[in-house]
């Protein structure tokens, strides 16, 4: 992974998004736009500041501590569908939103699982989310329509793992 | 469909609480991490912890830059594509058309749960079909481009962010389209209210 590059591509892109959408913002909204969208960002930065040092200190420390043999058994490249099946439904259980699934996402990573897996457990936290459906959707949309969405989503995890089965080999030579 | 200026008012005016991330998060989650420092030098001894960190480190040097740069984007869109203009984008189109549309709306859409659940609920209740709103909610979480930009770019890296976008991007149009069907089948109807 060359994620360790500090200043990559992806740094100027997302840099120049930034300055793109405050012109806009500048030009539509005005200078209180800025203001107001800065505010936003702050209070965003505040609350993820709380937690994500610590999440993602958790993340390595227990990547050094998980057996890698056990996670590339059960989640790495070679664990096929079945793979992709239990990483789908992990995700579904991450109680938290994504300043905690994504740190857990990175242990695994690190500790020996593959990327379409990891791509289905993400897949998986963020449509069959358990404590989102209990929380939220359940007592705001009512039974019927969770049942409907769930029916149709519980599949999606492991065909978006699939695909990126198919694509990741494109895409990692890049 | 009647989805009336009334309803587009109460999206923009629905206010929850975002979820409440603060002090005792803070303490908790030190905690934790201290326990996992401890753990991991129980188990792995001086070597493990001092691998972590290094790792852990390097990690926080390239998340931070982009985590603020992915936040002041969500920040901006949050105050260009406010709740009302998206209830309008999403307005009265159904069928196969509607799944598009509520497709690349999610895409856009700025905000987490906490703001999409109370739009979701408006727009049913405006009598937007199940097939319309489960597409959009699948694109809300899988393509949203706020949180790839402030997620999984910075933590993930460049390479796997994009393999999981691309590899989303049939998801909400599956989704839509086994909506319809299911819901007959369960006995959802557009303007059931349970």
């Amino acid at each position: 992974m060359s994620s360790n590059e500090f200043f990559d591509p992806s740094m100027i892109v997302l840099w120049g998004l930034v300055a793109l959408l405050a012109g806009i913002t500048v030009w539509k909204k005005g200078k209180g736009g800025i203001a107001a969208g800065l505010r936003s960002s702050w209070e965003m930065f505040r609350q993820i500041m709380c937690v994500i040092p610590f999440a993602m200190l958790v993340a390595y420390m227990l990547a050094e501590v998980l057996p890698s043999e056990l996670i590339g058994g059960w989640l790495g490249e070679g664990s096929g569908v079945l793979g992709l099946v239990i990483a789908s439904f992990s995700g579904a259980f991450v109680p938290s939103g994504p300043f905690v699934s994504f740190p857990i996402a990175i242990t695994l990573l690190h500790s020996g699982a593959g990327v379409p897996q990891l791509v289905a457990f993400v897949t998986g936290w963020a449509l069959l989310a358990v404590h989102r459906v209990l929380a939220l959707e359940l007592p705001l949309m009512g039974a019927r329509f969770v049942a409907v969405r769930l029916g149709v989503s519980i599949g999606l995890p492991t065909i978006a793992g699939a695909t990126a089965y198919v694509l990741w080999p494109y895409l990692a030579q890049l | 469909m009647p989805l009336t200026k009334g309803y587009i008012l109460a999206a923009t005016d629905t206010k929850m609480r975002v979820s409440g991330i603060g002090a005792r998060q803070f303490f908790i989650w030190m905690g934790v991490a201290v326990g996992a420092v401890a753990l991991c030098w129980f188990l792995r001894g001086d070597e493990g912890v001092e691998n972590g960190t290094i790792n852990y480190a390097n990690q926080m040097l390239f998340l931070l830059p982009r985590l603020v740069a992915g936040l002041l984007v969500s920040g901006f869109t949050q105050i260009l594509v406010p709740r009302s203009v998206i209830a309008s984008w999403l307005g009265d189109k159904s069928g196969f058309k509607g799944i598009l549309v509520a497709t690349a709306v999610g895409a856009v859409s700025p905000g987490g749960p906490m703001v999409a659940f109370p739009l979701v609920l408006v727009l049913r209740n405006g009598g937007a079909s199940a097939a319309s709103l489960i597409a959009f909610m699948t694109a809300w979480v899988t393509l949203s481009f706020h949180r790839v930009i402030t997620w999984e770019i910075s933590l993930m890296g460049p390479e796997i962010a994009t393999v999981r976008y691309l590899s989303s991007i049939s998801l909400a149009i599956i989704a839509g389209l086994l909506a319809a069907p299911l819901a007959r089948a369960i006995g959802y109807t557009t303007r059931s209210v349970e």
